[in-house]
């Protein structure tokens, strides 16, 4: 379960998921209505792999859904199936972890050049710095007892 | 006093975000509450481990207090919104939130999280529009954030009209309906697939183009990297047509008085000098 909306029992395929679906317009073989099947007959093996992570977040499955079924909650739940059970994820998302652990956010504080090829940093923007190594330390422990399972 | 969420993108490329957000926040007359602790909503990691997204959605709520929290990015909108909606119906997901975060030394609270869509909307109905963004054919994009899912609802998913109605205020020619209006940007896919990511994107700005929209504005920051940042890649990779696109809190500033340097309108990569020269900035 990842936000506890997803009520895949609840189907009756009228196939409203994937003709809104942002994705199945763009890649022919995705479909939500399927993999939403799958799960309801009991075949969740079959949904996961790669395609999982194709799904866009748009929630328009979510929003025209008659039956409340959430699809795009589901295929959180699979993803992470997927990923409990060692199944490969995006490198993306590595690398969105790794920023995660070391700075308490998912990227990189960069510079940025802006129209007139200036170069500016939250320092020159004089916005206000991030958070403090001590409060990045004590995240950075709660995380990692969370991906060991601990908590 | 209101607490402003920034989120990570805002935070640490999209500085236009937090630029523009202060400036039109103190031309309000409306003070920041300062939290130097906030961490990543969680928003990415939800399909990784729900409770890595648990933990960091509800410790920051935790710090945002009782009172309004403006959250500048739709993802963390969305993130904090079904955060509080499970925390508030499920018990045994409370529990855990509550001694996860006090592993932290923090406790949990329920602040009112604001899209800039419903607080910009709710408040500048009083105010003195000085620069009326006049004669401007503008479309909104919400993104799909601020109006879809279970657990958010200050307009309607299918046909909204809240951000229409902030253009309207602020002098524009709101085009209330274009093609794919209310479809999504593509900025997800990015870390994913980036090919169907640009697809998206540059179809939003085609779509733009045909309703001949003289821009578009968004409130949300991944919308705005992939509709504005990412411009040029899109007119070199997919034949994208060049459009002016602003940040919600931009357009408002402007339309307000403020100066274009202080809505941090030279990191906007799409041709916003079209839309300033109409308006005689």
């Amino acid at each position: 379960m990842a936000t506890g909306f997803e009520r895949p029992e609840k189907c009756f395929q009228c196939g409203r998921c994937t003709s809104s679906c942002t994705i199945s317009k763009v890649l022919k073989d995705y479909r939500p209505s399927r993999i939403v099947s799958s799960v309801r007959l009991g075949l969740t093996e079959r949904t996961l792999n790669d395609t999982l992570w194709n799904c866009a977040r748009c929630l328009k499955c979510v929003e025209y859904c008659p039956q409340k079924v959430a699809p795009a909650d589901l295929i959180l739940s699979l993803q992470f199936l997927a990923v409990s059970k060692g199944l490969t994820f995006p490198e993306a998302y590595e690398e969105m972890l790794r920023n995660l652990s070391e700075t308490g956010l998912a990227f990189k504080q960069l510079s940025v050049v802006d129209r007139e090829f200036e170069t500016y940093t939250r320092e020159s923007l004089n916005l206000p710095p991030l958070m403090a190594e001590a409060r990045r330390r004590k995240i950075a422990e709660v995380l990692l007892k969370i991906g060991k399972g601990e908590l | 006093m209101i607490s402003v969420y920034w989120g990570c993108f805002a935070s640490t490329k999209q500085y236009c975000v937090e630029v523009s957000t202060r400036s039109l926040l103190e031309n309000l007359g409306m003070k920041i509450r300062e939290v130097e602790a906030w961490s990543c909503c969680g928003h990415p990691f939800k399909g990784l481990n729900p409770k890595t997204w648990l933990y960091l959605a509800s410790r920051n709520l935790a710090l945002a207090g009782e009172g309004d929290l403006l959250t500048v990015c739709n993802g963390c909108y969305l993130s904090l919104k079904e955060a509080q909606h499970l925390i508030g119906s499920k018990k045994d997901v409370a529990e855990w939130v509550h001694r996860t975060l006090a592993l932290e030394g923090l406790e949990y609270s329920e602040p009112k999280v604001l899209n800039p869509i419903e607080f910009f909307h709710d408040i500048i109905g009083g105010r003195e529009v000085v620069n009326p963004l006049k004669g401007l054919r503008l479309g909104a994009h919400y993104g799909c954030h601020s109006i879809r899912g279970l657990a958010v609802g200050f307009d309607s998913p299918t046909n909204p009209g809240k951000l229409e109605d902030i253009l309207e205020r602020i002098g524009a020619n709101a085009v209330r309906d274009y093609p794919d209006r209310l479809d999504c940007c593509g900025a997800t896919l990015m870390a994913v697939n980036p090919d169907i990511g640009f697809t998206l994107g540059s179809r939003k700005l085609m779509m733009a183009k045909e309703a001949e929209l003289d821009g578009v504005v968004t409130p949300c920051p991944y919308c705005f990297e992939m509709l504005d940042t990412r411009q040029e890649t899109l007119i070199q990779l997919q034949e994208a047509p060049d459009i002016p696109v602003l940040l919600l809190q931009q357009a408002v500033g402007l339309a307000l008085g403020i100066d274009g340097r202080r809505l941090g309108l030279n990191f906007n990569m799409s041709p916003v000098d079209r839309l300033l020269k109409n308006i005689g900035k």
